[in-house]
């Protein structure tokens, strides 16, 4: 997605940037588990490496996504699958 | 074809797969413009049992631009949903469907349409819209002509929409263009010469899916006016169509579907007819797809010196001399396609959107609907048709490649005299669906699955 049609949709809220309007349940830190007692995400989780050295994982959620930076997480999301 | 799946990996993705894409002032009711985006290319109308229909995870739009930015600036969202109300049939329809809302009609769809404006709240103008049934025939869906009038839906702030299957109003001679571009009225004179002969329309008989949008042009220009001044820039808006798909599929083995997760992102888009197509290197069309119009910067290479310029010449030997020693960037394919056409260039006219390449279907509102239109549109002398907008019925198969042939190098380049074969070339087709409305949504009845006869086979 290009960056002029990114900056439109979180203009417009129609869709949901990284950064803006990230569900609360998906953390975007480093931290590997949401706090004890916060919401958990409802409905289907989709997890997408891209990149294992990149340490980072794009999480997707109806039609919400964000990226997380959790080297750990993707060591060990890639680790099951090794 | 226009861009019926013109790139790979859209052709394998019908549904979203956007095929043309018209915008014009419209000629019964002036103060608007109308705005079609056409889906799913090549439909046979006997096509069942599960007939085609616009996808409920598909993110259908219809963008605005203007400005120099050629940013979306306004975006019409489409929605689309869809129930079965028999579960224990087959049956597309389990009776005649004399109405829109037939119970009869099993598999009926429903759509929304938002309002998107850069800075504001997404604006839903409608819900629960209905989309007619496709023409299947005299006893499933008689009169169909009739499912027209009752599926153009009055939607708030003096706009019209439909969203059904029509007749592509298109019309090229696919079967000789896609063989080494071969143009049977002048076949004779190719490189594998044969006798000349009528061109033929590849898209006969074959249906398309439309959304139809007809808005105030208030609705669409910077100022939230009407302009009345065609050397305004204020008068010119940029249009392009998409669909976007969520970012993931996942294929749920319990149920026999794929569900989306994920932000939507552009898997098609179209402005100007036939770039994608034949400008676009094979390589490149999906990334094309998938970028913002602003960022075509990075394929105006292929517009100076396009592909099909080069080929002219050496598949018609002798028919292009002028244009095979011609090696100068293609300035008036630049403007015509990625900038819009400057004042000073045609008397009187403009709609150029600024020094941003990018490829829009540009229309300046200001120039009303022509009492005699043309179908060669501005080349012809009728600024009220293609390249300043388009409307359904213009030959832009013809209008693109006598520019291409080099038509419209004396426009930037004065000293350039065309070859008599670039004011004469074209593939000889016409539209041969049926008839275009003189209303909204303009593209002719579609063609019926009983009705039509198939093609005929030859090798």
């Amino acid at each position: 997605m290009s960056s002029s049609r990114r900056n439109f949709l979180v203009l417009s809220g129609t869709a949901v940037s990284t950064a803006v309007l990230a569900p609360r349940v998906l953390t975007q830190s480093g931290a590997q588990t949401p706090a004890r007692g916060r919401e958990r995400a409802q409905g289907p989780v989709v997890a997408y490496v891209e990149d294992a050295s990149s340490g980072e994982v794009l999480l997707m959620l109806g039609e919400r996504q964000m990226v997380v930076h959790d080297a750990e997480l993707v060591a060990r999301l890639s680790g099951h699958l090794g | 074809m226009s861009s019926h799946r013109e790139a790979p990996e859209i052709s394998k993705d019908p549904v979203a797969d956007n095929t043309d894409v018209y915008a014009f002032v419209s000629p019964d009711r002036p103060d608007t413009v109308t705005l079609i985006a056409n889906f799913i290319p090549a439909q046979n109308p006997a096509g069942g049992p599960n007939f085609y229909e616009f996808g409920d995870d598909v993110l259908y739009e219809i963008n605005i631009c203007h400005g120099h930015h050629c940013r979306r600036e306004i975006t019409y969202q489409f929605r689309f949903s869809t129930r079965v109300r028999n579960k224990e049939t087959f049956l597309y329809n389990t009776g005649p469907i004399t109405s829109i809302t037939d119970q009869t009609f099993n598999r009926p769809q429903t759509y929304s349409v938002t309002r998107v404006a850069r800075g504001h709240e997404p604006r839903v103008l409608a819900r629960r819209l209905t989309v007619p049934p496709v023409n299947i025939g005299p006893r499933s869906t008689p009169n169909y002509a009739h499912f027209t009038a009752e599926a153009v839906h009055e939607i708030p702030g003096g706009r019209r929409v439909f969203a059904g299957q029509r007749a592509d109003g298109f019309f090229v001679d696919l079967g000789s263009v896609f063989d080494l571009g071969t143009l049977r009225p002048f076949q004779s004179l190719h490189l594998i010469p044969s006798a000349d002969a009528a061109g033929v329309n590849g898209l006969q008989g074959l249906n398309v899916h439309s959304i139809a949008l007809q808005v105030p042009i208030s609705d669409l220009t910077r100022s939230g006016r009407d302009p009345d001044d065609v050397m305004s820039p204020e008068a010119v808006i940029g249009v392009y169509a998409s669909a976007s798909r969520q970012k993931s599929r996942v294929f749920d083995q319990r149920t026999g579907r794929t569900s989306g997760h994920g932000a939507f992102e552009q898997v098609s888009r179209l402005g100007n007819p036939l770039f994608n197509e034949v400008i676009v290197p094979m390589a490149a069309k999906d990334r094309w797809n998938a970028l913002e119009p602003d960022e075509d910067d990075e394929f105006a290479h292929y517009v100076a010196h396009p592909e099909l310029a080069h080929l002219l010449p050496v598949l018609y030997p002798g028919v292009f001399p002028h244009l095979a020693a011609y090696t100068k960037p293609r300035a008036d394919l630049l403007a015509i396609l990625l900038t819009g056409i400057p004042a000073g260039v045609v008397p009187g006219f403009q709609n150029y959107t600024g020094p941003t390449q990018a490829d829009l279907l540009r229309l300046n509102v200001a120039v009303p609907p022509a009492t005699k239109p043309n179908p060669l549109g501005l080349v012809a002398g009728d600024a009220a048709g293609f390249p300043n907008g388009r409307r359904v019925f213009d030959d832009v198969v013809t209008v693109e490649l006598r520019a291409i042939a080099g038509l419209t190098i004396p426009l930037v380049d004065p000293g350039f005299v065309p070859d008599p074969a670039a004011g004469a070339v074209t593939d000889g087709t016409s539209n041969t669906n049926p008839p275009y409305l003189s209303q909204l949504p303009y593209l002719g009845t579609p063609a019926g699955g009983y009705q039509s006869m198939p093609g005929t086979p030859a090798v």
